[in-house]
């Protein structure tokens, strides 16, 4: 266990140190950042007044140097200042975050709950027209493109019906109006992964010696799929619950941007055409180490759950 | 109850089809049936791809235009759909050019003329932001998602193949290093490095579509390593790939002779499985703004391009998009067909 932590601690260490450099090199690949105050040379723009700037934005050594700066200031919690406006990069990331994290969670809970109980309807009533509802869903959800699905959720009740409003986040957790289509546009996909996940998994328990022991006990049909069918069915869809919720940083850049919603998604996409590579930089880190903690997270669950696996 | 007796068969140990033509023959519904027929034959989702394809070689004939025609079209930006109805525009007769010496007023009048008028055959769903036929793109678009797809396929088939046969022949410290470059890889944010190459291809002026490319065919490989390997592992230690080895044969020829050919049903049902996602994939890169460049029709960039008039031209956004969802299923469902056709191991209880 002690190794599979220390292998795992260094798995960490390096993903999230060769995502940050590479996408400071490449912010820096993408232009001089200096030329959002100036051209160099320019009327009235002297030599020695550029080498200041570039000393008080950090941009004055060799590109691996500064990110070891970066890198060094970031350990101790400081990510820099934004180019554009000065601001420190730290507050407006922590300014995004719950934006973000709120749409997310309430994504998550939404498919975990209807994606699990569809797949546990769908495995249990088999062959019914639940079951090919379910089915069918689970086939569409995971071929229908977020962008797309909100664009015409967009279509329907915000153009057409007018009953929810679009591109305003609203004020406090329980706006539902505001939430509910971007949250919908986000968890598609992910009930389609859990109701295929917990269909499959249940319909394999189902068919195991024990279930069938249980029923020839004479054990309530009930009893038998909530109590011990549903409990080892659920293993897989929970476990795969923190890489569904990793898929949600990169589906929220998506979503943001169709429902303009003030999350970390929408934030990224506007420092990359600013070019304005501190933020840029902060969310990778942040984006990243959440990757690898959730991965984590999932391979303790397993072991946690199902005493069967052990790491050594 | 449907699911009581399917127990009792399933415990005296039917095979797998057999329990389920019981469960729908005890549930007599027209939504079985056709999803029954469809998982042997799956013909709608094949029917859909055949339409595809044919698409995306007659597209030029099939199309009632160019698809980057704007020229004197701009008055029909967002036109409605006709359904192929003769409308306002298309009811008068084709004007007549009176010529490049004609006098200035009856150029003038010809050119008015032109401009308010538009063949019968085209938007019959629509004209998008540009005064584009829909149609045309539509199928244009065919051959762009297309060619990404095998383009995609193809890299990544060879690529995630070698390396997986690779980690699994060889195992050790080479498995070892391909398994954590795979796990670096999937942790890498995709989307914002996929932003930040298209801003240093813009500023360099290279070519954004062959960027696609190369993003898609970055993104491919990594699903068939672990897959190829597992393979290449069970087939190490078979007894023929022992008897080559006695017989001299060198780690090269073992690999290409013997190991290779042992995983080709998983590599086809892993790329089978992976087409819908690398189509996916494309579509929203092109619509975050990092696909083909403009007069290239993309599905996602039109997409992207009818959002902003989703409250008068719904036609743009819902064709194209619709479209790439079409695809992407009966992609999804040709690979679940394959999978379960030739590859047991990966297959799932249905």
């Amino acid at each position: 266990m002690r190794r599979f932590i220390l292998r795992r601690t260094i798995f960490a260490v390096m993903t999230v140190i060769v995502a940050t450099f590479l996408i400071t090199s490449m912010s820096r690949l993408a232009g001089d950042p200096i030329l959002l105050y100036a051209k160099p040379g320019g009327y009235g723009f002297s030599p020695e007044q550029e080498a200041q700037l570039r000393k008080k934005i950090g941009i004055d050594r060799a590109v691996p140097m500064q990110y070891v700066i970066w890198l060094g200031n970031a350990l101790q919690g400081d990510l820099g200042k934004t180019i554009l406006d000065e601001k420190p990069v730290s507050r407006i990331i922590t300014e995004r975050i719950p934006a973000t994290v709120q749409l997310s969670l309430i994504a998550w809970f939404g498919a975990t709950f209807i994606g699990v109980a569809l797949g546990v309807l769908s495995a249990v009533k088999r062959g019914s027209f639940w079951d090919y509802l379910g089915r069918g869903f689970a086939l569409f959800g995971q071929a229908l493109p977020a962008f797309w699905l909100g664009l015409v959720l967009i279509l329907i009740f915000a153009v057409q019906l007018g009953w929810l409003p679009v591109g305003t986040k609203g004020d406090g957790f329980w706006d539902i109006k505001h939430w509910i289509l971007p949250a919908i546009t986000l968890g598609w996909g992910a009930t389609a992964a859990y109701l295929r996940l917990t269909r499959s998994s249940m319909l394999e328990i189902l068919d195991s010696e024990f279930i069938k022991l249980a029923r020839a006990k004479g054990v309530s049909s009930r009893t038998v799929i909530f109590k011990h069918a549903l409990r080892n069915a659920l293993i897989q869809p929970l476990t795969a619950s923190t890489l569904i919720l990793t898929g949600f940083l990169t589906g929220s850049i998506v979503v943001e941007q169709i429902f303009v919603w003030p999350g970390m998604g929408l934030m990224a996409i506007d420092s990359v055409n600013n070019n304005d590579f501190p933020i840029l930089q902060g969310v990778t880190l942040l984006f990243t180490i959440m990757y690898v903690l959730f991965i984590f997270i999932t391979d303790l669950m397993y072991a946690v759950i199902d005493p069967r696996i052990r790491y050594e | 109850m449907a699911q009581e007796a399917q127990t009792t068969t399933g415990a005296v140990g039917q095979p797998q089809d057999q329990t389920e033509s019981a469960g729908s023959a005890s549930g007599p519904n027209i939504l079985s049936r056709i999803w029954q027929f469809n998982r042997r034959w799956p013909v709608i989702p094949a029917t859909i791809l055949l339409v595809l394809v044919a698409t995306a070689i007659f597209a030029p004939l099939i199309s009632p235009t160019e698809p980057d025609n704007t020229a004197q079209r701009l008055n029909f930006r967002n036109h409605e759909p006709t359904w192929g109805r003769v409308d306002e525009h298309s009811a008068n007769s084709e004007p007549i050019n009176p010529g490049r010496d004609a006098p200035a007023a009856d150029r003038t009048a010809y050119n008015r003329a032109l401009a308010n008028w538009h063949p019968q055959s085209w938007y019959i769903i629509g004209g998008d932001n540009l005064g584009r036929d829909l149609l045309t793109r539509v199928a244009f678009g065919s051959r762009v998602s297309l060619r990404v797809a095998f383009i995609g396929l193809l890299t990544g088939t060879v690529v995630g193949t070698l390396l997986g046969l690779v980690a699994g022949y060889y195992g050790g410290w080479v498995d070892e290093v391909v398994g954590r470059f795979v796990d670096i890889w999937l942790a890498l944010p995709f989307i914002l490095l996929a932003l930040a190459l298209a801003v240093i291809w813009n500023r360099n002026g290279w070519d954004q579509g062959q960027l696609v490319l190369i993003l898609i065919a970055l993104l491919s490989w990594t699903g068939f390593v672990r897959q190829v390997r597992a393979d290449a592992l069970s087939v190490r230690s078979r007894d023929y790939v022992l008897a080559a080895r006695i017989a001299g044969a060198s780690n090269i020829r073992i690999l290409w002779r013997h190991v290779l050919p042992g995983t080709y049903s998983t590599v086809l049902v892993v790329a089978s499985l992976a087409v819908g996602g690398l189509i996916l994939a494309e579509s929203i890169l092109s619509f975050l703004g990092v696909g083909f460049p403009d007069p290239i029709p993309a599905w996602g960039k039109s997409v992207s391009d009818g959002r902003q008039f989703i409250e008068e031209a719904w036609w743009i956004t819902v064709f194209p998009g619709g479209a790439i969802f079409l695809t992407v299923m009966s992609f999804n469902f040709i690979g679940d067909w394959l999978r379960d056709r030739l590859d047991p191991r990966l297959r799932q209880l249905d």
